[in-house]
């Protein structure tokens, strides 16, 4: 999921981006995130909207230093690709630092944080982002 | 592969690189950095097709094209390193002709990874072992014993102006089997493949091009 | 006599990862390096450079609704306390009951009243629960307190969160069972509607604003109740620092046994909205079924509630439910002032 600074972008995926809101698909059962109309895997628009779960396992991750407009304060960004299970997905990692680095198989959480900010006056773009799991728990 | 865009006038990053430098150039997302990446330009390529009868000098013969299509996402592919629309473009392109002998290879290595996750989805390297044969030069044009790889430089050294660089890759191809390649010609070829690509493989092409 | 009573369902808290050693920011100032030493606090805590007040609300009310053990969507009002809101419109309520599947049937808005905001909006609650207008509301006190660079306060203005779910009284891990609030206009402490940073009148800081307020609300409370000190087993007020607590509550006939447990700014600084209420948390992670406690919180401008509260026997049974207060208190990384003033967008950056 990219993030482009477009409030009614944001504003259309708010349920994916604060809740991770996925889709099943109930002809092939695969779980898709964020939900598309037709199942990427069989094709079939007979989905179901679920949640995935907040807690997951650390598959790989990058540091990205070539970081966008606006997120300069928070660069390196890091970006995980975490498997809770039903799907994998890919999202920012957070509270990263010399003594908390992540690793692969590493537990994770998601938790609410900025994504990004536009300028002075503009919208603050929040999102969920995967952090070193302390066991807060899902709601 | 980068290395033989030294010889190719059209490369826009026609100098060699050794391994120091690539490892020490400014890191973009860890461990990728800047010359793992393609440089971004401008450029133009063009290809006059013809019915097989109607030409009377062709210079090549675009046997087939193969198109596939896949989910091209990291997150949601069961399996990362494997690029199936490639896999899938070329199987198709494996039942329509006959695709052994290939002398050369223009594969779309918008990154490093992504050059080596091609030639191991092919077949053309082990799973795992492409970045060693590449450095071992396997698929380099001299004392290699694979086909040639990237002649052109690939992406990353010839340049990717998006939509150009498939264009780019059946002319440098059909010129590669005509003999007139003006860089690093594969001395004798006469089949070269073809694989392009966006993003990561929600689509993919593959062709065939052979001397006539 | 006492008033309708409302039950404590959850509670949870939230501390950033970040750690300002004080001796830090004595050392960029020029200040004398036993300035702060008065004031018994060695390090801040410091929201990340992705966090404000929202996000840290927003992780505080989880652990408190998963301690309630309730469906977000059984929430019908969310009340966000703080003075370092994201937005000046635009409610934050909105978006913490968003993010966690509260909306659409709920009260929700943003309270200002410098530090007990969230306080007011804790007493406000037990009212419309005990009432039957609604069944359980959501209270959030978080703050990223914001100091001028170089002025005094930056040693002491820190970031938290904590939160409570209020409710019916019956399967509370806590009943409150009676409280007041007290306020008056006092020009102690204020920030104007467009500055970044709060100013403070000086000679108001303490005797006329936070022991007056406190003291009178407290005794208020115990000439309602007829309730004395010793029938609390803890005691905790608002913390602007480490001394105000412990003299407010000595003053007011409280033991040291009685104060040390809801302390949590020696150890992290003032989280304003978040002080006493995290203080009040933890002492909850550790309060046995029965135990009375006292909860005084203090805003500036000024005004004080006082909270008698007494713990159930639910309380056992949720304390496992989330992370505890010293949990985050032990989750720590220290850094310098260059990574706090870019946390904190202290540097001024030209566009
Ligand atoms: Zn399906």
């Amino acid at each position: 999921m990219s993030m482009d600074l477009s409030i009614s972008r944001h504003w259309r995926r708010k349920y994916s981006i604060y809740r991770l809101q996925a889709a099943r698909c109930k002809a092939c059962g695969r779980v898709h995130y964020p939900p598309r109309p037709a199942c990427p895997y069989c094709g079939s628009r007979d989905l179901e909207l679920v949640e995935l779960p907040k807690h997951g396992k650390l598959v790989s991750f990058t540091k990205v230093y070539a970081v966008p407009e606006g997120a300069r304060a928070q660069s390196p960004v890091y970006v995980g690709l975490v498997d809770l299970g039903a799907t994998k997905v890919v999202a920012e990692l957070t509270d990263i630092t010399d003594q908390t680095q992540p690793k692969e198989g590493m537990e994770v959480e998601a938790v609410l944080r900025r994504t990004r900010v536009d300028g002075e006056a503009g919208l603050i773009y929040y999102a969920l982002k995967f952090r070193p799991a302390i066991g807060v728990p899902d709601v | 592969m980068h290395n033989n865009a030294k010889e190719n006038p059209y490369a826009m990053l026609n100098f060699t690189i050794k391994p120091e430098k690539v490892s020490k150039a400014q890191t973009i997302a860890d461990p990728i950095t800047l010359l793992d990446t393609y440089p971004l330009g401008d450029g133009a390529a063009a290809l006059v097709l013809s019915n097989k009868d109607a030409s009377k000098s062709p210079l090549a013969k675009l046997s087939a094209v193969e198109s596939a299509t896949d989910i091209g996402s990291l997150d949601l592919a069961d399996d990362p390193l494997t690029i199936s629309s490639v896999a899938d473009a070329y199987k198709r392109l494996q039942g329509a002709v006959n695709t052994d002998d290939i002398d050369l290879l223009e594969v779309h290595d918008s990154f490093t990874i992504t050059g080596l996750l091609i030639l191991e989805t092919l077949g053309i390297a082990p799973r795992g072992k492409a970045a060693q044969m590449v450095a071992e030069g396997w698929f380099s044009p001299t004392g290699g014993k694979g086909p040639i790889v990237n002649p052109s430089g690939g992406l990353k050294a010839r340049g990717h102006p998006i939509g150009a660089t498939g264009v780019y890759q059946v002319a440098e191809a059909a010129l590669q089997v005509a003999g007139k390649f003006p860089g690093v010609q594969v001395r004798g070829a006469r089949k070269g493949l073809v694989v392009s690509m966006n993003g990561l493989g929600s689509n993919a092409f593959v062709s065939l091009v052979e001397g006539v | 006599m006492p008033g309708p009573q409302a039950g404590i369902h959850g509670w949870g808290a939230y501390i950033p990862i970040y750690r300002l050693p004080l001796s830090e920011i004595a050392r960029t100032w020029g200040w004398h390096p036993e300035q702060y030493k008065g004031l018994a606090v060695e390090e801040k805590a410091v929201a990340g450079p992705d966090e404000d007040a929202t996000t840290m609300g927003y992780e505080a009310a989880r652990n408190a609704i998963a301690r309630a053990q309730i469906k977000p969507s059984e929430i019908q009002a969310v009340f966000f306390g703080t003075e370092s809101k994201p937005y000046a419109v635009k409610p934050s309520a909105t978006i913490i009951a968003e993010a966690l599947g509260i909306t659409p049937l709920t009260m929700a808005s943003d309270l200002e009243f410098a530090c007990r905001a969230a306080s007011e909006g804790m007493r406000a609650l037990s009212g419309m629960a005990s009432s039957g207008l609604i069944k359980y509301g959501l209270v959030i006190g978080s703050d990223t307190a914001q100091a001028n660079p170089g002025d005094v306060l930056e040693f002491t203005a820190a970031s938290g969160a904590a939160a409570f779910v209020i409710g019916p009284t019956s399967g509370a891990a806590a009943i409150i069972e009676d409280s007041v609030t007290f306020v008056t206009d006092t020009p102690d402490f204020w920030r104007r509607a467009q500055e970044p940073y709060p100013l403070h009148g000086e000679g108001f800081t303490g005797e006329p604003a936070y022991f007056y307020h406190i003291k009178n609300a407290v005794k208020t409370l115990f000439d309602k109740s007829g309730l004395r000190p010793t029938d609390f087993k803890y005691a905790i007020f608002h913390q602007p620092n480490g001394k105000f607590p412990l003299k407010v509550g000595q003053d007011l006939g409280f033991t040291m046994e009685q104060l040390k447990d809801g302390l949590v700014t020696p150890m992290i600084g003032n989280t304003y909205n978040a002080s006493a209420l995290m203080g009040f948390a933890k002492v909850l992670d550790k309060a046995k079924p029965g135990d009375r406690i006292l909860l005084a919180p203090f805003g500036s401008g000024a005004g004080s509630d006082a909270y008698s509260i007494v713990v159930t026997d639910a309380v056992e049974a949720k304390k496992p439910l989330a992370p505890t207060v010293d949990q985050y208190l032990a989750r720590k990384v220290t850094i310098d002032y260059s990574a706090y003033s870019k946390n904190r967008g202290i540097i001024y950056v030209i566009k």
